[in-house]
């Protein structure tokens, strides 16, 4: 089981492979695009400005330094589509990406793009992203047909449901999942919504937008009725942003993320066979990237020390600054681990987490 | 062209009959005004139509997978009123699968050259694998162009630049390696959602029927479900997949786009269980649906309710 690491700038990559990525990925967004499409249009599902690469020089330098530890780099074309008139310069930013930049693997999403890259017939691997939104084992048995070797999990499936793809057929492709940094409320692959700045997320406007509710029936409200929707409402707003607000925020003074996780469950999934476990945001800042990464990487060689699971789960667990509870739908992605939801006191945490930042072996 | 209804799990089915048959109901329900805005569309575009085909099932959510029992009832019921069916299922888990497969087998069974709308590639590879009397139909969710009314207008507006109003047409299907996988797994219907902007695209070259919904379009979903939470301890509540009571069926919720100085400011959105809807003016559902036959539009399926 590999980490996977995010990066937007060359002068990231040392830094990512001297303290533990395995694997990296990023995106690029020549100006080519930008000139065309402008930022309205993403190429990837990041935005042209911060969360990726822009000139083939900078791939080809950190391509160059990854290969150098044996690291493999993938780069995203996981837009939710490409129309017929995008393609031809897709196709031709993905050729150099693999013959210029010589990349090993794309991530991508769109099945007509996935249809053409086979014509291409490219020497890189094809990583399907989870805007694709496979959900089961049929899905991923599809995908595989149109010579996908890896795919990516959305968050949204719960452990058992990843466990019982990967007891089907995950010894056929590689299965690849979240594990640190940002969530939604909604299921990427079916959201058609834009992220650009002219009026942000969708899911974080909600709040902002007047709402009101209605009973279907017509029928007047029952006493405490139209109350208790609307603090459902207000409870889902707080939701959403517990869950995309912290996706980018950090403890000021360790700078380890405060975003969901799905950290007590890498000793699942390293019992499954899933091949890489993923950290989220390409767009962070450095140092927030490193102590990401510092922190999955404590929580993946107590794995692979074979310390016992629940063990791990509770360390997993104290590591983490709580700005909302460790369960599912809040701060927790897959539900492992439920024993140690009692939250370690802050002197606890605090311990484990100097402890952690402080061992030689992570840094 | 093809008129269908979509009566849901049969709640609907008065509407088979007559498209305009919807109950009245209170007026303080914003979509008592969207529904009868788009029913005098219909009547002004189309004249009496009664409908040919029947849409059963929902889209979005696998707990509404309709039990094998009343699934059966409505589909023979749909049958004496000589309607054509059509399944619509949503996104699925393996569990979800699960549920489908006695559903697809019990309507193989029947030999009627049953429909069933798949919004998940998975679901296809079943439907190609073990259910080939079935036939399948390309649903609206697997087609990914942007529509969020918030910028969608602005973006496909006269004065937009080129790329970014090209990139607002229906992406993938005039692309002949995608068209050959969906013929080769044997579609020939694939469905839209009525867009915003006016499609570019000649339908009438590409090889398969294409359906549009209206009057609503979808915007977002997931498996984290607001109202589906209703009943659920604060500390309980928004997990993935979880049980619901299908509160979806009694409450919606509008919400308004504003405070902004957008040309869209105002846009209302329809959130009802797991999913957020949008609903175009009846200006440009007119033209629409004015325009489709000409535009080579095979089926037009009226949702009455908000579809969930």
């Amino acid at each position: 089981m590999k980490i996977l690491a995010p990066l937007n700038s060359p002068a990231e990559t040392e830094m990512l492979l001297a303290n533990g990525a395995e694997e990296l990925y990023c995106g690029l967004v020549p100006d080519e695009w930008v000139a065309r499409y402008s930022g309205a249009i993403w190429l990837n599902r990041r935005s042209p400005a911060g969360g990726n690469l822009r000139t083939f020089s900078d791939l080809g330098r950190v391509v160059e330094q990854a290969h150098g530890r044996s690291v493999p780099v993938f780069v995203t074309l996981n837009a939710q589509t490409y129309t017929a008139s995008q393609l031809p310069l897709v196709l031709d930013l993905a050729r150099r990406y693999v013959e210029e930049a010589r990349v090993d693997g794309l991530i991508v999403s769109d099945p007509a793009l996935i249809l053409e890259l086979a014509n291409q017939d490219l020497p890189c691997a094809l990583h399907l992203s989870s805007i694709a939104a496979s959900l089961n084992v049929a899905a991923v048995r599809f995908f595989q047909s149109l010579g996908v070797r890896r795919v990516i999990l959305p968050r949204s499936l719960t452990l058992a449901q990843i466990e019982r793809i990967a007891g089907e057929i995950g010894s056929q492709v590689e299965l690849e999942v979240f594990i640190l940094n940002d969530g939604c409320i909604f299921e990427e692959g079916f959201c058609l919504t834009t992220h650009h700045r002219s009026v942000g997320a969708f899911c974080v406007g909600l709040a902002r937008m007047d709402s009101q509710s209605f009973k279907l029936s017509g029928a007047p409200w029952a006493p405490g009725e139209e109350e208790e929707i609307n603090t459902l409402l207000q409870d889902f707003h707080r939701r959403i942003d517990g869950l995309t607000n912290y996706a980018c925020s950090a403890r000021p003074q360790t700078a380890l993320p405060l975003a969901p996780c799905g950290l007590c469950a890498i000793p699942a999934f390293h019992r499954m066979g899933i091949s890489a476990v993923k950290i989220v945001g390409r767009e962070a800042s450095s140092l927030r990237k490193l102590a990401s990464l510092r922190l999955v990487r404590a929580v993946v060689e107590k794995t692979r020390n074979g310390a016992q699971e629940e063990t791990i789960q509770a360390y997993a667990q104290a590591l983490r600054e709580s700005v909302a509870p460790c369960v599912p739908g809040e701060m927790c992605y897959y539900d492992a681990g439920a024993t140690h939801k009692q939250k370690p006191s802050a002197g606890e945490r605090g311990r484990v987490e100097i402890a952690a930042m402080a061992n030689p072996e992570l840094v | 062209m093809e008129w269908a209804i979509h009566v849901a799990d049969g709640r609907s089915l008065e509407h088979c009959e007559d498209f305009f048959s919807c109950p009245p109901r209170s007026s303080e329900l914003p979509l008592s005004d969207l529904q009868a805005a788009a029913a005098k569309v219909v009547q002004r575009v189309a004249g009496p139509v009664r409908p040919q085909r029947a849409y059963l099932g929902n889209e979005f959510c696998q707990h509404l997978i309709p039990a094998r029992e009343s699934f059966s009832k409505v589909c023979r019921e749909l049958r004496e009123r000589g309607l054509a069916i059509t399944f619509l299922t949503p996104p699925v888990t393996d569990a979800g699968l699960d549920k489908l497969r006695p559903l697809f087998a019990w309507l193989a069974a029947q030999a009627s050259g049953a429909e069933v709308v798949f919004n998940d590639w998975g679901t296809l590879q079943v439907l190609h694998e073990e259910f080939d009397a079935l036939r399948p139909v390309r649903g609206r969710l697997l087609n990914k162009t942007m529509r969020d009314p918030r910028v969608t207008p602005l973006y496909n507006a006269p004065d937009a630049p080129e790329g970014i109003r090209a990139s607002m047409q229906p992406g993938g299907l005039d692309m002949p390696s995608l068209q050959r996988l969906l013929l080769r797994y044997g579609v020939e219907t694939v469905e839209l959602d009525i867009l915003f902007q006016d499609s570019t695209s000649d339908l009438r070259r590409l090889p398969f029927q294409v359906a549009f919904y209206f009057p609503y379009g979808f915007v977002t979903t997931g498996r984290q479900c607001m109202i589906g939470a209703l009943h659920f301890q604060e500390s309980e509540r928004f997990r993935p997949m979880q049980q619901c009571q299908h509160e979806c069926r009694s409450y919606v919720t509008e919400h308004r786009f504003v405070g902004t100085t957008l040309p869209t400011d105002g846009t209302a959105f329809y959130q009802r269980g797991n999913t957020f809807f949008y609903c175009p003016d009846t200006e440009v559902l007119e033209r629409f649906l004015l325009e489709a036959e000409a535009r080579g539009v095979g089926r037009l399926i009226y949702q009455p309710d908000l579809p969930m």
